[in-house]
């Protein structure tokens, strides 16, 4: 099987990752942070070097800034339902995943609004200018991706986070597409919460995820319980990162997570983009002129779009499509990826897409054998 | 050997703290405090060495770790 769905989770994952997985369950057994015994703290330790790993990774101001949670989505829910209270007003871009999109609107019925602002494909001026448009008297954030996981389209988050500071605002980066691809730099990019996935870019195994905020001790909790700290009172503690992370920790997909982050930097977060960049501008230049085959956003450049390919074939429906591939024996992504948003402003609500996006791993030959695939299911149509 | 320690509300802050004080050139440890020493429940604290206590604490306080207090405890083997 050709594994061509990483913009979802990547897969395979590095034999550094696995190795970190089996070595936690072998010996960081015990719950970290609870115990005084050596297991225990072996494992705190063990734990305390991701979070170390991770904000120096993001520039976090500190490794207590930087809270485990089960995905992405999780993170984005901590920091919007944390901070945000009726009569705040958030502006967020006209693509964005259901991550942001449902707990957006979940506040937004709790008098909560937010604002769309249209993301101008190219243009990062036009882009910010409509960000900028959005802001009301009582807008507290900024809430935008840092690409589209349907398009590949980066958003110029350093621009926006400068119009953020500019008008005193909350900045939050939903880095799902990007953490591990893109250099991310919180402090000089003024990004207040940063969500992270760990089993996209960053190489981790799937329950794991972060938020990366120096917010933390602001935002109301979702979910309290045990910490380990402070255990007589019965209130949740106020301090980073326990405020935010109640009961036991997910410690082999931490531990893995940190073999992720370093297999990352050991590679070079630029050499695996201009990999992937490569290898997606292949698969476009092959099919691009077939006359049935539709793409949205020009040929990648890992620049303005990163190395992930949405596509149609005729009007045949993406999930009918998808089905084709299957029996090519190739994994991709088709239907609206969660992303109804980003398909309703690319008119692709209906018909979804084919999303096809490589890692790391991802072979020239793998490529050639979906471009091969390509035009054989495109003869049968 | 008691050796004097330092308590610090939580793991992570314990860690940090004992990094911190190593890169100054402190030796440190972390070890869970005493339950009839910490009143709230569950800490830990940071050992050090009698003739590094007060500056050890000094630069936990200058980088914003919470010290709650001090207590004695047993050297490691």
């Amino acid at each position: 099987m050709i594994y061509l769905d990483n913009a979802a989770t990547t897969w395979p994952k590095p034999p550094c990752v696995k190795k970190a997985m089996d070595k936690a369950l072998e010996e960081f057994g015990a719950n970290p942070g609870r115990s005084g015994h050596q297991m225990s703290m072996d494992t705190a330790e063990a734990i305390y070097e991701c979070r170390r790993e991770a904000a120096s990774f993001f520039d976090a101001p500190s490794p207590e800034d930087v809270a485990f949670t089960t995905n992405c989505t999780h993170a984005i829910n901590l920091a919007l339902k944390g901070i945000l209270k009726p009569g705040d007003h958030v502006v967020t871009s006209n693509l964005e995943h259901n991550a942001m999109m449902r707990p957006l609107e979940t506040l937004r019925r709790q008098g909560i609004p937010y604002t769309a602002a249209q993301v101008a494909p190219g243009d990062d001026d036009k882009t910010v200018q409509n960000f900028e448009d959005a802001i009301r008297p009582n807008t507290r954030m900024i809430a935008s991706m840092h690409a589209s996981n349907v398009f590949g389209m980066r958003l110029p988050i350093e621009k926006l986070g400068e119009l953020a500071k500019k008008h005193g605002l909350l900045f939050l980066v939903d880095a799902a597409q990007t953490a591990g691809i893109l250099p991310i730099r919180m402090q000089e990019m003024g990004i207040h919460f940063l969500c992270v996935p760990g089993h996209k870019g960053l190489y981790g195994p799937m329950g794991t995820g972060m938020l990366l905020t120096d917010r933390g001790e602001q935002l109301d909790t979702m979910i309290e319980g045990g910490t380990g700290s402070r255990s007589v009172e019965l209130t949740q503690p106020l301090y980073m990162p326990d405020r935010l992370e109640s009961g036991t920790v997910n410690t082999p997909g931490i531990v893995a997570l940190h073999a992720g982050i370093q297999f990352v930097k050991e590679q070079g977060m630029e050499g695996i983009l201009q990999h992937e960049t490569e290898l997606m501008q292949c698969f476009y230049d092959a099919i691009c002129h077939q006359k049935a085959v539709q793409f949205y956003t020009p040929r990648p450049d890992g620049v303005n779009t990163l190395p992930v390919v949405s596509f149609n074939l005729g009007d045949l429906p993406s999930t009918e499509a998808a089905r084709y591939y299957d029996e090519e024996e190739i994994a991709l992504r088709p239907g609206l990826h969660c992303a109804p948003c980003a398909h309703r402003a690319f008119g692709t609500l209906e018909q979804g897409t084919l999303r096809l996006c490589p890692s790391f791993f991802t072979t020239q030959d793998e490529v050639d054998q979906a471009i091969s695939s390509t035009l054989k299911i495109l003869n049968k149509l | 050997m008691e050796l004097p320690m330092l308590i610090i509300y939580s793991i992570t802050h314990a860690f940090q703290g004992r990094d911190l004080l190593r890169q100054m050139g402190i030796r440190a440890y972390v070890k869970r405090t005493p339950r009839d020493i910490d009143p709230s429940g569950c800490s830990y604290s940071i050992q050090v060495y009698p003739e590094d206590i007060d500056r050890a604490e000094h630069i936990l306080r200058s980088a914003k770790i919470r010290v709650t207090g001090r207590h004695m405890g047993e050297e490691d083997a």
